[in-house]
C-alpha cells in the first residue's frame, strides 16, 4: 500500500507542477499538452497500482518482469523526446545564425567612418553641431 | 550602409503576398529555379536589393566595382590588416569587406584602418557562418563576383588574378585556389596529408570530379555562387561541404594552382584534438549525403523558411 501512496504523491505533484506552468504560460502549447498528457498517464498507471493492470499488459506483450515495461516506456520516451530537441535546436542556431548575420549586415561600418566618433551613426541623419565652445 | 538595408527591408511586404515575403522582389540572376537548398533551416531568403555604390569607397571607382574580397576574421589582430593591403594592391578595383566574427581582439579596428568595410557578428558564428555573411553583403549590394580570403595571410592575394580569370571568361562559375598543383612550397604534416587525400577521394566520389585541395578557402564565385551561398551555407566546416554544394547545384567549379604560405598568427580553426572530429563530421556528412538534395524551387525553400 505504501507504494501507491508514493507514487500517488509524486504523480499528482507532477500534474500540479505542469498545470502551474501551464497557466503562467512557462511552456508553449505543444509542450503544456505533452507534460499534461504524460502526467495523466502517470497518475493512472500509480492508481491502477492495485489492479494488476502493469503485471497483465506486460504479460500481454512478452515480458516477464512488469516494472522493465515502466522503464522500457520511459527510454523510448526520452529518447524520442531528446530527438525532438535536438531538432528544434538546430532549427533554432540557424535562425540564431540568420538573425546574428542580419545584425551585422545592418551594422557594417566603412572606413570613411573611421575617427569621426560616430561609427554606429546613420548618415542619413544630420551630424550633430559643433562642440560648444569652451 | 544601413540607408541600403532599409531599401531591402522596404521592399520585403509588397502588397499582395499574404505574408511578408522578400523573395518576392528578388528575381535572382540565375533565373530563380536554380538556387538550391543544401539543409533546410539555413535557407537564406536572398534579397539583392541592387545598390551599387552604397559602401564603396568612390575614389576607388565605383563603375567597375563589381568584385568584393570576403575577408572572414576571428581574431586575426595580427595579419588582417596585411591581408587588406595586399588584396588593395592586387586587385584596386574592389571592395575589401572584413567580416569580424566576435573576435575578442581589436580586429575590426585594424581592418578599418587598413582601409577594409567591416562586418561584425555581434557574436562568433564559426568560419561558416562569417563567410555567409559576406555572401549576403555581396549578394544585397549587387557584386558580381566575390573572392574568398582567409584572414591569416596564408593565401597570396597577388594570386586572385588566377581564380578570377576562369570566371571573367565565363568558363566555370567556382574557382579554389589548391596549394597542390605545383605552385609555391607548401608542406604539410604527414597526418594532415592522409586527411586531405581521404577528404579528395570521398569529394570526388560525390562530385564525379577530381580537387587536389579540398579544404582551401581560397576562393571565387560569379553571381550564380553568390546567390548560392548567400542563401544557404554549411555551418561549422564549410570548405569540403560547400563544393559538393556547389557541384550538386550545377555551378562548374575549377581548381586553380596557387601559392600559400604556412600561417603566422593565431591558430587554424582545425588542429588537435578537433581535426578528428572535423575529419569524422566531413566524412559523414559526405558519407550520409546530407548534401545531396538538390535545388528544390522557390516554394519549396519558403516552406522550409517558415517551418515553426
Amino acid at each position: 500500500m505504501k507504494a501507491i501512496v508514493l507514487s500517488m504523491i509524486l504523480s499528482v505533484g507532477f500534474l500540479v507542477v505542469s498545470v502551474v506552468a501551464m497557466r503562467r504560460q512557462q511552456l508553449r502549447e505543444q509542450a503544456a499538452l505533452l507534460w499534461l498528457l504524460v502526467s495523466l498517464v502517470m497518475v493512472f498507471v500509480s492508481a491502477t497500482l492495485p489492479t494488476h493492470v502493469l503485471d497483465r499488459v506486460s504479460h500481454f506483450v512478452g515480458i516477464a518482469y512488469p516494472p522493465d515495461l515502466i522503464l522500457l516506456l520511459a527510454v523510448l520516451f526520452l529518447l524520442v523526446l531528446v530527438f525532438h530537441l535536438s531538432l528544434s535546436l538546430a532549427r533554432l542556431s540557424a535562425k540564431q545564425i540568420a538573425l546574428v548575420q542580419e545584425i551585422a549586415l545592418m551594422t557594417t561600418m566603412s572606413p570613411s567612418t573611421l575617427g569621426t566618433g560616430d561609427e554606429d551613426r546613420d548618415p542619413e541623419t544630420p551630424r550633430a553641431g559643433p562642440p560648444p565652445a569652451p | 550602409m544601413p540607408h541600403a538595408e532599409d531599401e531591402t527591408l522596404a521592399t520585403a511586404t509588397l502588397p499582395g503576398s499574404t505574408r511578408p515575403s522578400r523573395r518576392v522582389s528578388a528575381p535572382s540572376p540565375n533565373g530563380g529555379d536554380q538556387v538550391a537548398t543544401g539543409r533546410g533551416p539555413v535557407i537564406r531568403p536572398d534579397a539583392p536589393a541592387i545598390d551599387v555604390d552604397a559602401s564603396v569607397d568612390p575614389s576607388r571607382g565605383v563603375n567597375q566595382s563589381r568584385i568584393c574580397v570576403i575577408i572572414p576574421a576571428f581574431n586575426e589582430a595580427g595579419s588582417v590588416a596585411r591581408v587588406i593591403q595586399r588584396a588593395h594592391a592586387a586587385i584596386p578595383e574592389a571592395l575589401v569587406v572584413v567580416v569580424n566574427d566576435g573576435s575578442d581582439d581589436d580586429t575590426a579596428v585594424r581592418a578599418l584602418r587598413a582601409g577594409a568595410t567591416v562586418i561584425t557578428l555581434p557574436v562568433n558564428l564559426g568560419i561558416g557562418g562569417a563567410v555567409q555573411a559576406g555572401y549576403l553583403y555581396a549578394s544585397r549590394h549587387g557584386f558580381d563576383i566575390a573572392i574568398q580570403v582567409d584572414g591569416d595571410d596564408q593565401h597570396d592575394p597577388a594570386e586572385i588574378d588566377r581564380l578570377l580569370e576562369p570566371i571573367r571568361t565565363g568558363r566555370v562559375e567556382m574557382t579554389v585556389g589548391s596549394r597542390w598543383l605545383g605552385r609555391g612550397d607548401y608542406v604539410a604534416p604527414a597526418g594532415r596529408r592522409f586527411a586531405m587525400r581521404l577528404l579528395a577521394t570521398l569529394v570526388r566520389w560525390r562530385t564525379g570530379a577530381t580537387f587536389t585541395d579540398t579544404t582551401s578557402g581560397f576562393r571565387a564565385v560569379g553571381s550564380q555562387g553568390i546567390a548560392l551561398f548567400a542563401r544557404t551555407y554549411p555551418t561549422d566546416f564549410p570548405e569540403v561541404e560547400s563544393l559538393v554544394l556547389a557541384s550538386r547545384n550545377g555551378l562548374r567549379v575549377e581548381e586553380v594552382p596557387v601559392r600559400m604560405t604556412p600561417r603566422r598568427h593565431g591558430q587554424s580553426s582545425i588542429a588537435g584534438i578537433r581535426s578528428g572530429y572535423y575529419m569524422a563530421r566531413v566524412t559523414v556528412a559526405l558519407l550520409v549525403g546530407s548534401l545531396n538534395r538538390k535545388a528544390t524551387s522557390k516554394n519549396d525553400a519558403s516552406k522550409n523558411r517558415e517551418a515553426p
